[in-house]
């Protein structure tokens, strides 16, 4: 008789697989998000050049951007992970068939791996086409894995409170705004932190708190938005 | 009443917000502004009990209109 | 009789409010490092701006009870009476201080942490409002706002760490903080901190009245005859 913790993780992995195994079969969130990505980087490399031997620029500004295009591709991409369970009315069966929690953490582990490929496809382009020298590349990696998981996770919570709602896209996006920002300045900074080689400061803890916080929270509270 | 030494445009408020209102005695004196908040205030009151006896009145079954 | 009280006690809240507004301007001095009488609109300001973050713990707590307090609608009916009272006062912070700033320092807006706070409270607000007014089931509404509200009190916190070190980045020089300076006197400090607990009890009367109005209307859906 398996034990109740084996159940829960085999839950969380079904969800996580099959999450996988559908984008895999369709590519819509991989082509939403690549597209954009790679679109917006095209239009900021035509639009500024290779900003990255301006060193002021290089601290001051394409840190910023660089997560802005990944802010924006997160909403292209992740609230899909929830609105598209209520629109093929898969949601119910969902319900059904696994604890709230190991379908959170399924969906989060889904989301969280789908943003992280994405960095490692967006990041390495934009400092190539940017010309952007970055002093710590270590200290970018973890801006970018801790970053990338913060938005990840704050974008699936926030997805399955959106797809409660009518209206889910821009819904998104008028929730996630104010909930992601203290993660985007803190990922910011890291990141600047990074190219300029200065220390991370205490940017990288409360970052990690950021992280830990909404994973908490998510756990929490996701239970109480999934189940009447 | 003090005399105004300079000629300024535009109403009072309208240089408040331009900045250049702000010095002591221009303001035509503190009684002018405790006064007119005094009334704002107790115009907000009397609005408020207004609203609290009918929201009363409609709680104790006067729900026909 | 409990009118007899319940006037009396209303009455001595404009009486406090009267006090408090003529201390403002005739009990307090105004502060000599800011040009003119000007330092006066923050015995108004302040407090607006403290009775807004009350709202927004107040809603964050109604909704907790509402979550696991058995789901009862008045503590639904209460989170988003709080959220629009504390719209309100929000608002009346916001202009207040970017009058103010006008009048010190040239400009209507600096994004220093206080400004920066007012405006991601009001976000967050706004946000919750559009989200409630989204859905129509009620029962849905109030569960899944419940938990924005939650989720919003667990980030809020995050901007207090990071938006004094941004600041510092963009306004190298120490931007003069008000609340500091005022405290040192204490007629302007006993002043505020009046002002500060009127608003507050000012709050929770419109809060009331809202909440009541809004549980009139919920029955009168209910039961429209």
């Amino acid at each position: 008789m398996p034990s109740p913790t084996s159940i829960w993780v085999g839950s969380a992995r079904a969800v996580f697989t099959k999450d996988w195994r559908c984008e895999l079969r369709s590519r819509y969130a991989l082509n939403a998000i690549a597209l954009f990505a790679v679109t917006t980087l095209v239009v900021t490399s035509a639009a500024l050049g290779p900003a990255g031997t301006n060193k002021s620029l290089a601290i001051n500004v394409l840190p910023a951007m660089l997560w802005l295009i990944l802010l924006f591709a997160a909403a292209a991409g992740l609230p899909r992970a929830f609105v598209h369970e209520e629109e093929s009315h898969t949601a119910i069966a969902l319900r059904l068939a696994s604890p709230p929690s190991a379908l959170f953490v399924g969906k989060l582990v889904f989301g969280v791996s789908l943003l992280l490929g994405i960095e490692a496809l967006v990041a390495p382009l934009y400092l190539g086409v940017m010309s952007l020298e970055v002093a710590s590349p270590g200290l970018l990696v973890i801006a970018l894995v801790s970053g990338g998981y913060g938005l990840a996770a704050g974008s699936v919570l926030i997805a399955a409170l959106a797809s409660q709602a009518r209206g889910r896209s821009t819904l998104f996006s008028v929730l996630a705004f104010p909930v992601l920002m203290p993660l985007l300045l803190l990922a910011i900074e890291l990141t600047r932190n990074a190219v300029a080689g200065d220390a991370a400061g205490p940017a990288l803890p409360q970052l990690l708190l950021y992280d830990g916080s909404v994973t908490i929270a998510g756990l929490m509270l996701f239970p109480s938005v999934w189940n009447p | 009443m003090r005399e105004r030494t300079t000629r300024r445009k535009g109403g009072f408020f309208l240089r408040t917000l331009k900045g250049q209102e702000g010095d002591t005695m221009e303001l035509g004196g503190l009684g002018w502004i405790f006064a007119v908040n005094l009334i704002i205030w107790t115009g907000l009151f009397v609005f408020l009990l207004r609203i609290e006896r009918r929201i009363a009145g409609l709680e104790a079954g006067g729900k026909g209109r | 009789m409990t009118r007899t009280i319940s006037l009396g006690l209303r009455a001595a809240l404009w009486l406090v409010m009267s006090l408090c507004i003529w201390g403002a301007f005739f009990y307090a001095w105004s502060d000599p490092a800011f040009i003119g009488q000007s330092s006066r609109i923050l015995f108004f300001h302040v407090p607006m701006a403290w009775t807004s973050f009350v709202a927004y713990f107040a809603a964050a707590v109604w909704s907790g009870r509402y979550l696991w307090g058995g789901r009862q609608p008045r503590h639904d009916r209460a989170a988003a009476a709080a959220v629009e009272c504390g719209v309100l006062f929000g608002v009346l912070a916001t202009v207040t201080g970017a009058l103010w700033a006008r009048i010190e320092w040239g400009a209507f807006w600096n994004w220093d942490p206080r400004q920066t706070s007012i405006v991601v409270v009001l976000l967050f607000y706004g946000a919750y409002l559009a989200l409630r007014s989204a859905m129509a089931d009620r029962e849905i509404r109030a569960r899944i706002s419940s938990v924005y509200a939650l989720i919003a009190l667990v980030v809020t916190p995050f901007f207090y760490f990071i938006v004094p070190r941004i600041t510092d980045s963009l306004h190298p020089e120490p931007v003069i903080n008000a609340e500091r300076k005022l405290d040192v006197d204490p007629r302007m400090f006993q002043v505020l901190i009046a002002s500060a607990l009127t608003y507050t009890i000012l709050f929770f009367w419109i809060h009331n009245l809202r909440a009541r109005t809004q549980a009139l209307a919920d029955a009168r859906e209910d039961d429209p005859s």
